[in-house]
């Protein structure tokens, strides 16, 4: 799981950091090129990503969330869930490709959810 | 469709138009997304290149491989490429990606791009109309 994360973060322009993480919050494993912690990012997260996954199954009959992009003034942040439990976290900078960061995010939460 | 010329070319096995965030505004193909989100960062690689060699502002780009040929160009902050068949003559698509810049960049084509505080900057073209008579004849 860490060389997925560490590949995430070397072939995606403008990644920084990368994360798994369950939806209760606590990570998984993580990769940072940074010292910053992940922990707080992925408890933030964590708590967008079921409180969007409520919003579009409950209220809105939209079926789960596939995918959530924040876009803020100094961080930016990609989330894919990665099977019922857990997501995949990319922390990306103001001039990143999200494209990039879309396409292979989608394949690495695909390939890891073999290994969760 | 911007990009209609461009899938009716032969050989054309996907074509896109991405802005630098590597999102497609359009494409065609099945690897149409892949594509686009590539180009946005050979552009990025190729910017910093001219810079550093001091060769003046990018504005095409093509490369070759065992099985496709891409040609690209670019057009303010976007990239408009298509991938071709290997040995497919790519005049006339480089030809097209001239004709659909040069529209792209007359006023009213593209939006400009957002200045980092979140701000549009406007259509480039409308900024600047000389551009677009320019774009066609860079391209």
């Amino acid at each position: 799981m860490l060389s997925t994360l560490k590949q995430l973060v070397s072939d995606i322009d403008g990644a920084w950091a990368a994360a798994i993480s369950g939806l209760d919050g606590l990570l998984v494993e993580s990769y940072s090129a940074t010292d910053i912690d992940l922990s707080l990012l992925a408890a933030e997260h964590a708590g967008m990503l079921r409180n969007a996954s409520q919003a579009y199954t409950q209220t809105l009959s939209g079926g789960q969330p596939r995918e959530l992009y924040v876009r803020a003034e100094r961080l930016s942040v990609y989330l894919h869930p990665i099977g019922q439990n857990f997501f995949l976290l990319l922390a990306l900078s103001g001039r990143s490709n999200l494209g990039q960061a879309r396409l292979y995010g989608r394949d690495a939460a695909q390939r890891l959810e073999t290994e969760l | 469709m911007r990009l209609d010329t461009l899938r009716s070319l032969s050989g054309v096995r996907a074509c896109a138009l991405v802005g630098e965030d590597g999102l497609p505004l359009e494409m065609q193909g099945e690897l149409g997304d892949v594509l686009a989100a590539e180009l946005a960062s050979l552009r990025a690689s190729s910017e910093r290149v001219g810079r550093r060699l001091g060769t003046g502002q990018m504005t095409r780009l093509t490369f070759t491989s065992d099985l496709i040929e891409v040609v690209a160009v670019f057009t303010g902050s976007f990239t408009l490429g298509a991938a071709l068949l290997r040995g497919t003559d790519t005049r006339s698509a480089q030809q097209a990606l001239a004709r659909i810049a040069a529209g792209l960049g007359a006023p009213g084509g593209l939006p400009g791009p957002v200045l980092p505080d979140g701000a549009p900057q406007g259509n480039t073209a409308q900024d600047s109309p000389v551009q677009s008579s320019a774009a066609a004849e860079r391209h």
